[in-house]
């Protein structure tokens, strides 16, 4: 039997063949609808998608609902990390002529009492440069990484619906979406399917296990003109109830965002709802020089609300598919980190799926390779932001929380449930307010891992314990002699609690 | 006569026993002698002879009283011929006899070579299905429609015959040219990086014709870039098509490599379906082959739903008819079947076409002279169907090609039941059947002069009167679903060519010499030199 392997002499029209041109692209992206990428959802995470493979050479059709400015809530502060990750995708220019506000690093009041949190100064700058954040109205930043999407060659933005997604019946294997554009039924083909559709995704649920867990949501308020104890700097306002954020979104905007958790009684309809909590149990515990401010925004009454969710990441494993953003992997938003995790994420995403890697991204078994290295080398940072965010969560919204709440960690773990306001918390609260008042270390690891410039998931871990000693240590140190065996039992039981609430997490980030 | 092969079968062995001069009653010691005395290797031995006596006497019994060598090469049979298959072998073969046999491995073919047993054959579809080659089944799964038989068969294609119409074929047109368009430039820088020194154009002329087939068929539900690679590939499924290969696939082997680009190619065209499904729900405009057949069953589909609603449904906007909803798998399935229908057979025209052109300039000529009156003079204007038919002369050129060098040489069927072919023999069943068609096609009294390429034979002569000798595309219930569609494209390929190109044709001592690659191929594989014409 002649064995017949495949010779490339047979291809001499392949050698020959130019590569294929532009227009011809275009033309498939506009007439057929059909291209490389067909990414849903024009957001933080799509534009800054859309624009990296673009400049790659791929083809592009990115899909929005709506081109119209976003008004949102959500994506305001862009951590160092997240503008470091904008720079290297040649879309830092987005930042400019949106009004954005330099943010400096954190100011955060316990009980009234502040201290400020610089960003670390950055070790590889020869001048020893503090880098800086933005903060900003999301809808003016989109609408920037929209026209920087369209700007690009090989990238078209529609707007139009997404409705469901195009499998090959007989493989499975993705092949696109079908959308409404105005009145009319769609249809965009890829040979990979971005799914990037946000917090609240319809696309996830077939293709996702887990499903994202809420117990709180912030609450938005637009304060004008008031003044920040710290200008330029972000606010953690902590104290009886759970955390309250401030920054300043444009010259004459500060944006506050407070976290409401379900089902409160204070914010109970019985008890007036969310405005009367507000009013009574938030606006009390909020800095003097804010509280006109909030009060006459309260007043105006233009309150929106967003769920704070939690959801693992998970490894993309559909062929010709890749859920990615919000959609895959969300964190609490108290350390303002998604943007950040996007940003990044494209970079890496950009880097792995690069032609020279990957030639044709139809290729499923290749990108599903790739997307299994996606999965564990964006744990660097992300898995710090996510865990990060949670635990710090769970370690200053317990005063507030309702008793009955089965908590955030359920699916995680059973038994490790944080009671709330307990005083094991109450110790860890306490130590991680003055660990962050000895300044230096303490407070340029935590704020370096928050701002996504430290990637190092053992700082992460080493900084957390630290906390847990030394919140035992100064309950040890302020507790009578007499009681020390008490207190001994005591520092166990609050070195228990910090191990149940970092552990849910990081479990969560140890699997695929 | 089933007596007279009986006879041959007994009588020696009997001799054999009964000259050995032992008796019955030694029988029991022989038995014993054979299990006691002698080694395995005897025994192996013995029964390997024994089977390769029952192999001679098989075929000896199956071929009967038609041509064939009297004896067949123990088991494998005249198997590495058909590994490297020669058009003088079987044309010495058709020559042989009305009808002839070989045999190879487990399977007996049989071969009928004139007019009338060719018809007699393909117009017998109570004894007879298409098998195409043996490993058809295995590329194209047996479940596909091709090997449907009888009513399921009929039905099936009633189906499919409104996407060849002509009111169909002319929504594919434009992209087709389109295509024309892009290999043509292609053919005109393969010769310039040639240097102006001819190449062989047979793989060019093959990947052409993919690309048209997959326009025609799939539209733009798959990339230029996946055309290439079905194109490219699929070299190596015609490899694999051998009329008679090993049974069973093993690796690295032709088959397998030809199993794996036939998958491909599925997997491909499957993705084009789901497309034009949801494409098509969309409203889409028919584009394609497939598109056509998918916006049928929506059609379908819709009157289903309305007569179930009681909706009242006027009879002229009943779907002429009714089809269920074929899954992805299917559509992909149906749609390979043309692709493997047309690609080799079209591939093959093409390359005889360009060369039979080139070396008749007077035909060129004329040809050239026609396309520009039909087109008004204006070489650049698009192509549709009334220009089509009036293309007389270049039709002409691409009928005789095809009788001249009928792609399609023979097309094996499969006996289902004891085929009493003539009243003298009668093929057992669960052999192997092939009309042939070339003896046909250059039968003296049909095609006078038959060896001779001459166009007018079909505008002056009698040529188009010859119907029952026209075997090109078949007869009986299998004809070629896509006669007609095949004949437009090549007609327009030409024609279009013609106008934008010139080429030369530096023939070999090769060139007329047929070699047999599934169809037939100049064996040379046609060295040309195309240049722009201005
Ligand atoms: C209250 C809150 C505050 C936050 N604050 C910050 C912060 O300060 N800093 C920070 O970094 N992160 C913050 N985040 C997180 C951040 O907003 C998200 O991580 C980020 O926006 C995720 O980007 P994305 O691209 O995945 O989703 P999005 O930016 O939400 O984009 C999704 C896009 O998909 C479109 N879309 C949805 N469905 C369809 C459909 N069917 N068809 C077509 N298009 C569709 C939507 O219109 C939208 O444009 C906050 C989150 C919340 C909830
Ligand atoms: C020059 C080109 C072609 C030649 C010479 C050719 C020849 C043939 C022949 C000889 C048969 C067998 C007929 C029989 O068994 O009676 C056949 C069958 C078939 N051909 Fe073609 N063919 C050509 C192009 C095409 C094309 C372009 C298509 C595309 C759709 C096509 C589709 C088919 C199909 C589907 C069958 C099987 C029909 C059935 O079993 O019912 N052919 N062809």
């Amino acid at each position: 039997m002649r064995s017949e392997v495949p010779n490339s002499s047979r291809s001499m029209i392949l050698r020959s063949d130019p590569d294929v041109s532009a227009d011809v692209r275009d033309q498939r992206r506009l007439r057929d609808h059909d291209a490389d990428v067909v990414i849903v959802g024009a957001g933080i995470l799509g534009c800054a998608l859309a624009v990296a493979l673009g400049k790659q050479g791929r083809s592009v059709l990115l899909l929005e609902k709506s081109l119209k400015e976003p008004d949102r809530i959500v994506g305001e502060l862009l951590q160092p990390g997240g503008v470091a990750a904008l720079e290297k995708l040649g879309l830092r220019d987005c930042l400019d002529d949106i009004d954005a506000i330099p943010v400096y690093g954190y100011e955060v009041i316990y009980y009234g009492q502040g201290v400020e949190i610089p960003y670390p100064e950055n070790a590889n700058d020869p001048n020893r440069r503090r880098p800086e954040g933005r903060s900003f109205h999301h809808g003016r930043f989109i609408q920037k990484l929209r026209d920087a999407a369209m700007r690009t060659p090989n990238v078209n933005i529609v707007e139009t619906t997404v409705t469901d997604i195009v499998k090959n019946g007989w493989t499975g294997q993705i092949l696109g979406v079908q959308s409404q554009t105005k009145l009319n039924s769609d249809y965009y083909f890829g040979s990979l399917t971005v799914v990037a559709d946000g917090y609240s995704s319809k696309f996830r649920k077939q293709y996702i296990k887990h499903q994202p867990v809420s117990r709180s949501k912030f609450w938005g308020l637009e304060l004008i003109d008031t003044e920040l104890p710290r200008p330029r700097h972000g606010h953690v306002v902590l104290g009886d109830s759970a955390p309250v954020l401030l920054y300043q979104i444009g010259t004459h905007e500060t944006r506050a965002l407070v976290d409401v958790p379900d089902n409160i009684p204070s914010a109970s309809v019985k008890n007036g709802g969310v405005k009367s909590h507000l009013r009574n149990v938030v606006l009390p515990g909020l800095p003097k020089s804010v509280r006109p401010a909030f009060e006459a925004a309260l007043d105006k009454g233009a309150l929106r609300s967003m769920p704070n969710s939690w959801l693992p990441p998970t490894t993309n494993k559909t062929p010709g598919m890749v859920i990615l953003g919000d959609a895959m992997n969300m964190r609490h938003p108290l350390t303002g980190g998604g943007m950040t995790v996007a940003f990044n994420d494209v970079v890496l995403l950009s880097e792995l799926l690069n032609p020279e890697k990957v030639p044709d991204l139809g290729d499923t078994k290749v990108v599903l390779q790739q997307m299994s290295k996606f999965h564990w080398q964006r744990k660097n940072l992300t898995s710090v932001i996510n865990i990060l965010a949670q635990a710090l969560y769970s370690l200053f919204a317990a005063n507030g929380t309702d008793p009955s709440d089965p908590g955030y960690t359920t699916n995680y773990s059973l038994t490790l449930k944080p009671e709330t306001a307990d005083p094991q918390l109450r110790v860890l609260q306490l130590g991680c307010f003055r660990y962050f008042q000895m300044g230096g270390q303490c407070i340029d690891g935590p704020v370096g891992l928050l701002a996504g410039i430290i990637r190092q998931p053992f700082v992460l871990f080493y900084h957390f314990f630290a906390v847990a000693l030394y919140s035992i240590w100064i309950m040890l140190r302020t507790r009578s002699l007499l009681r020390l065996p008490l207190t001994v039992v005591g520092g166990a039981a609050v070195f228990w609690k910090a191990c149940v609430v970092i552990f849910p997490y990081i479990f969560s980030e140890v699997k695929v | 006569m089933a007596a007279a092969a009986g006879n041959s079968f007994t009588s020696p062995a009997a001799n054999a026993l009964y000259g050995s001069g032992l008796d019955v009653k030694d029988v029991g010691g022989v038995l014993q002698r054979l299990f006691n005395g002698t080694s395995g290797w005897t025994i192996a031995l013995t029964v390997f002879l024994m089977l390769v006596v029952y192999d001679q006497i098989l075929y000896i019994y199956q071929k009967g009283s038609i041509a064939g060598p009297r004896l067949k090469i123990p088991f494998m049979g005249p198997f590495l011929d058909s590994v490297n298959p020669k058009f003088e072998g079987y044309k010495a073969k058709w020559d042989s006899g009305d009808l002839s046999c070989v045999s190879v491995f487990h399977k007996f073919v049989v071969i009928a070579s004139t007019r009338d047993m060719a018809r007699k054959v393909f117009n017998s579809p109570m004894y007879v299905k298409p098998c195409v080659v043996d490993v058809a089944q295995k590329l194209l799964r047996p479940t596909n429609w091709v090997f449907l038989d009888g009513k399921a068969h009929v039905d099936f294609r009633k189906g499919l015959n409104g996407l060849f119409t002509r009111r169909a074929l002319e929504l594919y047109l434009p992209g087709q040219e389109e295509v024309y368009d892009k290999y043509f430039a292609k053919f005109l820088k393969l010769s310039e990086d040639a240097g102006r020194k001819p190449i062989p154009f047979m793989s060019a002329f093959r990947e052409l014709n993919c690309a048209v087939s997959c326009r025609t068929f799939v539209g733009h539900y798959t990339t230029d870039e996946a055309v290439r690679k079905i194109a490219n590939d699929y070299y190596m499924i015609t490899a694999a098509l051998e009329l008679v290969n090993f049974p069973i696939i093993i690796p690295f082997t032709k088959t397998w490599y030809g199993k794996k680009a036939a998958d491909m190619v599925l997997e491909e065209f499957a993705k084009c379906a789901a497309k034009s499904k949801v494409r098509m729900a969309a409203g889409g405009d028919i584009t394609c082959i497939m598109d056509g057949w998918v916006k049928a069953m929506l059609e379908s589909q819709e009157y289903r739903e309305k007569v179930a609603k009681g909706v009242p449904v006027d009879e002229a906007n009943k779907p002429a008819i009714l089809l269920r909803e074929f899954t992805d798998f299917e559509i992909s399935q149906t749609i390979f079947t043309f692709l493997f229908a047309s690609q080799d057979a079209s591939s093959s025209a093409t390359t005889w076409l360009f060369q039979l052109m080139a070396d008749r300039p007077d035909v060129f000529e004329r040809v050239r002279e026609e396309q520009l009156r039909v087109r008004d003079g204006d070489k650049d204007r698009k192509i549709d169907m009334d220009m089509m038919d009036k293309m007389v002369y270049t039709r002409a050129v691409v009928k005789e090609t095809l009788r001249y060098r009928p792609p399609v040489l023979m097309v094996p069927y499969m006996v289902k039941k004891e085929f009493p072919v003539t009243a003298s023999y009668t093929v057992p069943k669960g052999s192997m059947v092939v009309p042939t068609t070339y003896p046909a096609l250059h039968d003296p009294e049909a095609y006078p002069d038959p060896d001779t390429f001459n166009p007018d034979r079909w505008i002056t002569g009698t040529a188009e009167q010859q119907v029952k000798n026209w075997l090109v595309f078949g007869t009986g219930p299998h004809y070629c679903l896509g006669q007609t569609y095949a004949q437009l494209n090549l007609m327009a390929m030409i024609g279009k060519a013609s106008l934008h190109l010139d080429w030369v044709h530096h023939a070999t001592a090769q060139s007329e010499t047929i070699k047999v690659f599934a169809t037939i191929f100049p064996q040379d594989d046609c060295p040309l030199v195309f240049t722009k014409r201005e």
